[in-house]
C-alpha cells in the first residue's frame, strides 16, 4: 500500500512538473465554474434495500446505475461502503469493473469495514446507464485444502454505497433523462386548495408509480427551501396551462430538475413514462400521445415479458436463481395455472446432469431432474391462491460436486432458464376478494370517488393507498359520485369517504353506533375512539362493482418509510394506524375477527351474547316440564296402587 | 256323501213351503257336499231366504217356537252368569227362567245343541229358536260392559308395557332428557362442535336408512320367487270340505257407501262363504253406517258387531270387541273397499302350513286398484309396490320383524288371544302387532298375495291418514324402546337396526328433511362459505353421498318398485316422488303435534272419494251371474 501511495505521488509531481517549469502566461480572465448539483444515487434506490451480500468465496454481481447525458454530466464516483469478515484466513479480493473495464480490485483482508471511492472515467459516463460489476472472489490457503462452504467468509455491500454525479441541471432537459435520474423521494406539487379532478388522477398516478405507500410521495403547494446543492428529492408540477393538450417538460424548481405536467389530462403523460414507448419523452417537449391497451388477453406470459432479469448462473454444487414480479403483471381477470420453464443446463464431462427445484413464494411447486444438456421444457402446475401482491420465483439448481480434490477448484458449469419460460393464464380470476387482486383487476383502470377530501387526507392516506392498489400503468378516473350499470363497467373503485358509500354494504362501519372487533376467541382488539383513530380499508361491493372503501381515520396518517410500507396484500378488510397496516383479515375465507355492533339488535348478535342464558333458560323450562310430567306419572301410578 | 238328516228335513220343508226352488236346494245340496257343511250354514252364506224366513222353517222343522229377542229380550242377569265364549260358539243362550225351567234360545238346533244345553243348562229346559243375529245382538247387550273394557285394557293390564296407553315412560322421559340435557350443554359449552356432532348422527342416519333400504330389495327380490310357486301349488290342491272356519273382520266408520265392494269381493273368494266367520265392526253411534248395512240384507254369514262407544274410539279398539265374537281358527281383517284376490284365504293357508310352527301371521301385499288416477295415487301406488313387493320380502328374509300393513294381515286365533290382540291405543295398531308377535317369540311371513284398494286421491285426505300412521310409527317406537335390552335379547341386533331404521327411520326422515333441505337451499343460494362451519369435510362429503347418491337410489327403487306388477308406465312417475316426501314431511308434524296434544285421536281417511270405487261399487251391485 504505501507504495502505491507513493508511485501516485510520484506520478503527480511528474504530471505537474511542466506547469511547475512553464513561463508564466498573461493571465486570463477565468469563466466563471458552472453550479453543479450533486446526485447521489444509493443501491436502495436501484432497488437493493439491504444492499449486496457475498460469501464462499465467489460472487458476481451487475449493477445498473442511470446517468445523465454528456451534456449535463460532470464528475462522477462510484462509493461504497464494504462490510466483510472470515472465519479461517484466506485472500479474498473485491474487483470493481466500470463499463467492462476493471477500475479497482480491494482487497479485503481479515475482518473489517471500509469506504472505498473510485473516480469513474469519462469514457464510462456515456450512454444512459452505467454499468457496475461487482466480482468477489478468493483463494484458499496454499497449505490447508478448504472446502468453500467452511470459509465462513462474506463481504457486504453496504446499501448506503452509491453513485455521486455532479450534473449540470441546464444540460438536463429531455423529461425522460431527468425522470430516470429523479431521486427516490418525490415531491408532488399541486397548487390551490381545490383540487381538480384531472390533478387529483395525476396525484393518484404519481402515487402509483413513485410508491407512495412507501412514503416515497410527499404533496406540496410549493417546493420547500433547501438546499440547491444536493438532488435529493424529484419534482413534479401540475400546472393546469392554456392549453388543454397534456404537456410534459423539464423545469427547474429552486435549482432542481422537475418534471412540468400541464393540460386536461396530466395523467397521459405519467402513462407515457411508464409504458414501453417512454422513449419517445427523449424530446423536451411532447404532447402525450393517447394509448390504447392491447386487443386480446394472452394465453402466456413469458418471462422476458415479465421483465426478468438474466436468469444464469454457474453451477459447482447449488446456485439458486429468482426474480420478483408484481401481480398486476399479468392480465386483468387472469392468474397462472402453471409454470413453463426451458432450462438449459451443461453437463458435466462425466454426464451428470442437474435437478431443479422450484419454489414460488416459499411453496414448493415440484423438482425435476435434468439429465441432458438440451433446454428442456418442464411444467409445473401453480396452486390456486399462492399469488399476492408481490411473488418470488426462486429456482434452485443442484448438481454433485466434481473436481477440485483439494488442488483445484471444483468445476461449475452454467445453468440458464431462458426468457421463453412462462406462465400459462388458463385460471380466471373472478371476483377479486383481497387487495392484491383488486390491484390486477385495477389494470384496466380504477375508478376513483373522492368524498370530501382535503389535501392533508389526500397526502396522508390517499396516496399511499392509491400507491398500494394502483398499477403503475393503469388510468385513474376520478368521479363524483361511483357510475354503476352496465354502461359503467364492472372495474374497480377506490372510494374514499367517511361514511359507507351508498348502496354498499360493508362489514365496518362507523356511522351505525358503536363497533368493537374481537378476535376468535373473543377479545376486544378494537373499539370506540381506538378504532376511530384507525383508517380502514374494505373491499365492497356497490352496484355489481368491487372496490375499495377507505375511511381515513382520526388519527395521524401513517408514516410509511421503505422499510416500512403500506401492505395492502392479501384480505379484504385492513386498519391502518400511524406505523402502517395493523390487521388485515380476509373476513370471507376466516374468522379471525369478528366485527360486532352492540348497539344494534341483531338477532344472531342477541342469541350469541346471551347464548349461556338462553340455553340456561330453556334448560329451566325444559326441567319444569320433566318434573310436572314426572309428577303426573308418580300420580297416576299411586292412582294404579291405591285402586288395586 | 249324502246330507244329514236334519238338513234333509230342512230343504224338504223349505221346498214344500215354496221357500226354495228345486235348481236352488239341489246347489244347496252340492255345496254342503263340497263345503262338509250342514244345510243351515248353506242357506246362511246365501240370499234365497231372509233371515226370518229361514229360522220360521226351522222353528217349524223342529216344532220349537220363534222368538223375537228384540221384543222379547232375555234376562240380562241370567246371561251374564255364563261365559260369553261358548255361548258365542254354540249360538246359544239362556233367556229366562220359568219356575224350575229355564228357558234356552238356540240358532242351531240338532242333536249337538241339545247335548250342549244340557251339559250347560241342565235336564231342565225349554228350547226356543231365535235368529244368529238376535242372539248375538243379546249377547253384546249383555256382556258390553266386560267386553268393552277387556276391548280398551285387555292389554294394557295384562302387558302395560306393551301397551301404548301410556305415551312415554318415567324411564323413556329422563333418557330424553339427559339427552337433551347433555345436548344444551353442548350448546352452551362448544355450540359449532355440538351442531357437527348433531349433524353427524343424523348424517349417519340418512346414510344407514337409504343402505339399509338398498339392502331389503337386494335381499328380498328373489326370495319370494320359490315359495310363492309352492304355495300357489297346494292353495290350488285344497279341498273345500277341509277348511277351518275363518273369521273376517270388516271395521267401518261412517263409510256406508262402500260396503257392497268387499261383500261382493268375499262372496267372490274362492272360499267356502259358509266357513266365513264375517264381523261388520261398526260403532254403535254410527247409525248411517249401521242403516246401511241393513238395508243391504246381506247373508247371514255377515253378523254386525256394535261396539259400544268409548275412549279410545279407533279400529283396533273395534277390532278388539269383535274378536270376543270370533269362531274362526284364522282371522283377517280387510277395510271396506278392499278387493283382496279371490283365492287369498287358501293361500295364507298354505302358507301357514309351509311356515314354521311359530309363524302366527301372514301379511299379504296392498295396492291399489285406481293407480293411475292422479298424480297422488300413482305415487302412493309407487309407495305400496316398493313396500310390500320389494321391502317386506326382505323384511322376512333377514328376520327383521316386520310392520304389519293396515288390512290382509292374517292370524291364527289362538296366538291372536293370547297377546290380547291389537293395542287400541295406537293408531297403527296392525304395526305394533307385528313387532309385539316378533318379540312375543312369533314369526310373521309374508306371501304373494294382493288386496286392492282405494287410493287417496285427495292430498288433505292423505295427509290425515299418513299423519296418523306417522303418529302410530312414533307411538310404536316408543313402545317397543321401553325396555331396549329386552328388545335386543327378543329380536337380536339385526333385528333392533332394522326396528330402528324401519320405524323410526320413516318419522324421523319426515321430521328431518325439512332442515336438510333448507341446508342444501343455502348452500345453493349462498355457497358453501355458509354452512362450512358445520359441515367439516368428512361431514359435507357425506352428506353429498347422501344428497344424490341416496336420494338418487330411493328414486331409482320406486321407479323400479312397479315392475313386479308390469306397471312399467308407472315408473317414469318415480322422478316426481321428491314431491311425495314433501307431503311426508308435513305429515310427520301434524304427526308430532298429534302425538303431544291428543295421541289416541284416530285421524279418520274418508274412502269412496275415487271414481274407480264409484264403477267397483256399480259391478259390485250387480247381481250375480
Amino acid at each position: 500500500m504505501p507504495a502505491r501511495i507513493l508511485a501516485k505521488a510520484l506520478l503527480c509531481l511528474l504530471l505537474a512538473a511542466p506547469a511547475l517549469h512553464a513561463q508564466p502566461e498573461e493571465r486570463q480572465p477565468a469563466a466563471p465554474a458552472k453550479q453543479l448539483i450533486e446526485r447521489r444515487i444509493s443501491l436502495s434506490e436501484i432497488g437493493f434495500d439491504r444492499g449486496l451480500e457475498f460469501d464462499r468465496l465467489s460472487g458476481r454481481r451487475v449493477l445498473y446505475f442511470p446517468l445523465a447525458p454528456a451534456e449535463a454530466m460532470g464528475r462522477a464516483s462510484l462509493h461504497l461502503a464494504l462490510r466483510y469478515g472470515e472465519t479461517l484466513r484466506t485472500a479474498r479480493a473485491l474487483t470493481v469493473r466500470i463499463g467492462d473495464r476493471t477500475e479497482r480490485a480491494v482487497d479485503l483482508d481479515g475482518t473489517g469495514s471500509e469506504e472505498i471511492a473510485i473516480e469513474l472515467p469519462a469514457e464510462a459516463l456515456t450512454g444512459p446507464f452505467l454499468k457496475v460489476e461487482l466480482i468477489y472472489s478468493g483463494a484458499n490457503s496454499e497449505q490447508v485444502c478448504i472446502d468453500e462452504r467452511a470459509s465462513g467468509d462474506f463481504l457486504r455491500v453496504l446499501p448506503r454505497s452509491a453513485l455521486v454525479m455532479g450534473l449540470d441541471s441546464d444540460g438536463l432537459t429531455s423529461p425522460l433523462t431527468v425522470e430516470r435520474l429523479l431521486p427516490g423521494r418525490v415531491s408532488l406539487l399541486l397548487p390551490g386548495e381545490e383540487l381538480a379532478p384531472p390533478a387529483l388522477a395525476f396525484a393518484l398516478r404519481a402515487a402509483a408509480r413513485y410508491d407512495a405507500e412507501a412514503g416515497g410521495l410527499a404533496l406540496h403547494d410549493t417546493l420547500p427551501r433547501r438546499s440547491a446543492a444536493l438532488w435529493d428529492r424529484g419534482v413534479l408540477a401540475y400546472e393546469r396551462g392554456s392549453d388543454e393538450a397534456p404537456d410534459l417538460r423539464v423545469k427547474p424548481y429552486r435549482g432542481l430538475p422537475g418534471l412540468r405536467f400541464s393540460g386536461d389530462n396530466p395523467q397521459a403523460a405519467l402513462s407515457l413514462l411508464a409504458s414501453p414507448y417512454r422513449d419517445l419523452a427523449r424530446a423536451t417537449q411532447l404532447d402525450a400521445p393517447r394509448l390504447a391497451p392491447p386487443a386480446e388477453t394472452p394465453d402466456t406470459l413469458t418471462f422476458a415479458a415479465l421483465g426478468a432479469p438474466d436468469l444464469s448462473a454457474r453451477v459447482t454444487g447449488a446456485a439458486t436463481l429468482e426474480f420478483s414480479f408484481p401481480i398486476d403483471a399479468f392480465p386483468v381477470g387472469r392468474a397462472p395455472g402453471g409454470l413453463d420453464l426451458l432450462v438449459g443446463a451443461t453437463p458435466s464431462p462425466a454426464g451428470g446432469g442437474v435437478s431443479v427445484t422450484v419454489y414460488l413464494n416459499d411453496t414448493f411447486l415440484g423438482a425435476r431432474p435434468l439429465p441432458t444438456g438440451d433446454p428442456t421444457w418442464m411444467r409445473f402446475d401453480v396452486p390456486e391462491g399462492l399469488l399476492g401482491r408481490s411473488n418470488a420465483l426462486r429456482v434452485l439448481v443442484q448438481r454433485p460436486t466434481e473436481g477440485g480434490d483439494c488442488r483445484f477448484a471444483p468445476q461449475g458449469y452454467p445453468v440458464t432458464i431462458l426468457p421463453q419460460s412462462r406462465f400459462t393464464l388458463d385460471r380466471e380470476t373472478g371476483e377479486p376478494e383481497d387487495f392484491f387482486a383488486l390491484r390486477q383487476a385495477a389494470g384496466q383502470g380504477l375508478s376513483v370517488v373522492l368524498d370530501g377530501i382535503d389535501r392533508a387526507t389526500l397526502e396522508g392516506w390517499v396516496l399511499p393507498v392509491a400507491g398500494a392498489l394502483l398499477p403503475e400503468d393503469a388510468p385513474v378516473v376520478v368521479e363524483d359520485a361511483l357510475s354503476t350499470g352496465d354502461a359503467a363497467g364492472d372495474g374497480p373503485f377506490l372510494y374514499l369517504s367517511r361514511n359507507a358509500p351508498p348502496e354498499s354494504d360493508p362489514l365496518l362501519r362507523l356511522d351505525q353506533g358503536r363497533v368493537e372487533i374481537r378476535d376468535r376467541s373473543g377479545r376486544t382488539l378494537f373499539d370506540g375512539a381506538g378504532l376511530a383513530r384507525l383508517g380502514a380499508a374494505q373491499i365492497v361491493e356497490i352496484g355489481g362493482r368491487r372496490g375499495v372503501w377507505l375511511r381515513p381515520g382520526d388519527g395521524p396518517a401513517p408514516r410509511l418509510t421503505r422499510a416500512t410500507p403500506l401492505a395492502l396484500d392479501r384480505g379484504d378488510l385492513a386498519l391502518i394506524d400511524e406505523a402502517g397496516v395493523a390487521v388485515a383479515v380476509s373476513t370471507l375465507r376466516t374468522d379471525l375477527v369478528e366485527v360486532r355492533y352492540p348497539d344494534r339488535t341483531d338477532l344472531w348478535q342477541i342469541l350469541a351474547r346471551y347464548r349461556l342464558w338462553i340455553v340456561a333458560a330453556g334448560w329451566v323450562l325444559l326441567t319444569l316440564v320433566v318434573l310436572r310430567a314426572l309428577q303426573g306419572f308418580y300420580r297416576r301410578s299411586r292412582g294404579r296402587g291405591e285402586g288395586s | 256323501m249324502p246330507l244329514d238328516l236334519d238338513s234333509q228335513t230342512l230343504g224338504d220343508l223349505l221346498l214344500i213351503r215354496g221357500l226354495l226352488e228345486p235348481a236352488q236346494l239341489d246347489e244347496a245340496e252340492r255345496l254342503c257336499e263340497a263345503w262338509n257343511v250342514g244345510l243351515l250354514q248353506v242357506l246362511q252364506s246365501r240370499r234365497w231366504l231372509k233371515p226370518g224366513e229361514l229360522y220360521r222353517a226351522l222353528a217349524a222343522q223342529y216344532d220349537l217356537p220363534l222368538v223375537n229377542l228384540v221384543e222379547d229380550p232375555p234376562d240380562t242377569e241370567l246371561l251374564r252368569h255364563y261365559d260369553s265364549a261358548t255361548m258365542t260358539d254354540a249360538m246359544t243362550i239362556p233367556l229366562r227362567r220359568e219356575g224350575d225351567e229355564m228357558v234356552i234360545a238356540t240358532a242351531r238346533p240338532g242333536p249337538a245343541t241339545v247335548l250342549h244345553i244340557f251339559d250347560t243348562y241342565g235336564a231342565r229346559v225349554r228350547i226356543v229358536i231365535a235368529s244368529q243375529l238376535d242372539i248375538s245382538l243379546a249377547l253384546q247387550r249383555a256382556f258390553r260392559e266386560e267386553q268393552s273394557h277387556e276391548a280398551v285394557f285387555g292389554l294394557a293390564d295384562t302387558d302395560p308395557e306393551m301397551s301404548a296407553k301410556s305415551v312415554i315412560t318415567a324411564p323413556q322421559l329422563l333418557v330424553i332428557y339427559a339427552l337433551i340435557t347433555l345436548f344444551l350443554a353442548g350448546m352452551a359449552l362448544a355450540p359449532i362442535g355440538t351442531i357437527i356432532a348433531l349433524n353427524l348422527v343424523m348424517t349417519l342416519f340418512y346414510t344407514g336408512n337409504f343402505l339399509f333400504k338398498a339392502l331389503l330389495v337386494w335381499v328380498g327380490g328373489n326370495a319370494q320367487e320359490h315359495s310363492s310357486r309352492a304355495i300357489a301349488a297346494e292353495a290350488a290342491s285344497m279341498r273345500d270340505d277341509d277348511l277351518p272356519v275363518y273369521t273376517v273382520l270388516v271395521p267401518m266408520f261412517r263409510e256406508p257407501e262402500v260396503l257392497p265392494i268387499l261383500t261382493a269381493a268375499l262372496r267372490n273368494l274362492d272360499y267356502p262363504l259358509a266357513r266365513l266367520d264375517i264381523k261388520i265392526v261398526l260403532e254403535e253411534t254410527d247409525d248411517e253406517t249401521i242403516a246401511a248395512a241393513r238395508s243391504l240384507e246381506l247373508e247371514g254369514v255377515f253378523e254386525i258387531v256394535q261396539v259400544p262407544a268409548s275412549h279410545p274410539q279407533t279400529k283396533p279398539k273395534a277390532c278388539n270387541y269383535a274378536l270376543q265374537y270370533a269362531r274362526g281358527e284364522f282371522l283377517v281383517i280387510f277395510d271396506a273397499e278392499d278387493k283382496p284376490e279371490p283365492d287369498q284365504l287358501k293361500k295364507v293357508l298354505a302358507a301357514f302350513r309351509q311356515s314354521p310352527a311359530n309363524t302366527a301371521c301372514i301379511q299379504c301385499r296392498l295396492n291399489y286398484y285406481n293407480a293411475r288416477e292422479n298424480w297422488l295415487t300413482r305415487m302412493f301406488t309407487l309407495d305400496y309396490s316398493l313396500w310390500f313387493d320389494l321391502m317386506l320380502p326382505g323384511l322376512e328374509r333377514l328376520g327383521v320383524p316386520i310392520p304389519l300393513g293396515g288390512t290382509s294381515n292374517h292370524f291364527r286365533m289362538d296366538v291372536l288371544r293370547q297377546l290380547k290382540a291389537w293395542d287400541p291405543f295406537n293408531v297403527t295398531e296392525d304395526a305394533d302387532l307385528g313387532i309385539r308377535l316378533t318379540q312375543k317369540g312369533y314369526r310373521v311371513g309374508v306371501i304373494d298375495s294382493t288386496t286392492y284398494e282405494e287410493a287417496n286421491v285427495s292430498i288433505p285426505n292423505w295427509i290425515r291418514q299418513r299423519s296418523r300412521w306417522i303418529k302410530g310409527y312414533m307411538q310404536t317406537f316408543l313402545v317397543h324402546t321401553r325396555r331396549p335390552v329386552h328388545l335386543v335379547r327378543t329380536i337380536g341386533p339385526a333385528g333392533v337396526l332394522g326396528f330402528v331404521f324401519f320405524i323410526g327411520g320413516t318419522f324421523l326422515s319426515g321430521l328431518l328433511n325439512p332442515l336438510f333441505w333448507g341446508i342444501f337451499a343455502l348452500w345453493m343460494v349462498l355457497g358453501a362459505e355458509v354452512i362450512e362451519p358445520v359441515f367439516p369435510p368428512a361431514i359435507l362429503y357425506l352428506s353429498l353421498l347422501n344428497l344424490l347418491a341416496g336420494n338418487a337410489l330411493l328414486i331409482y327403487l320406486t321407479m323400479v318398485a312397479p315392475f313386479r306388477r308390469r306397471w312399467t308406465d308407472l315408473a317414469p312417475w318415480g322422478l316426481s316422488v321428491v314431491g311425495y316426501w314433501v307431503l311426508m314431511t308435513i305429515a310427520s308434524y301434524k304427526a308430532l303435534k298429534q302425538l303431544i296434544s291428543n295421541p289416541f285421536y284416530w285421524e279418520k281417511t274418508q274412502h269412496g272419494l275415487s271414481k274407480h270405487t264409484a264403477s267397483e261399487l256399480a259391478a259390485a251391485k250387480e247381481p250375480a251371474a
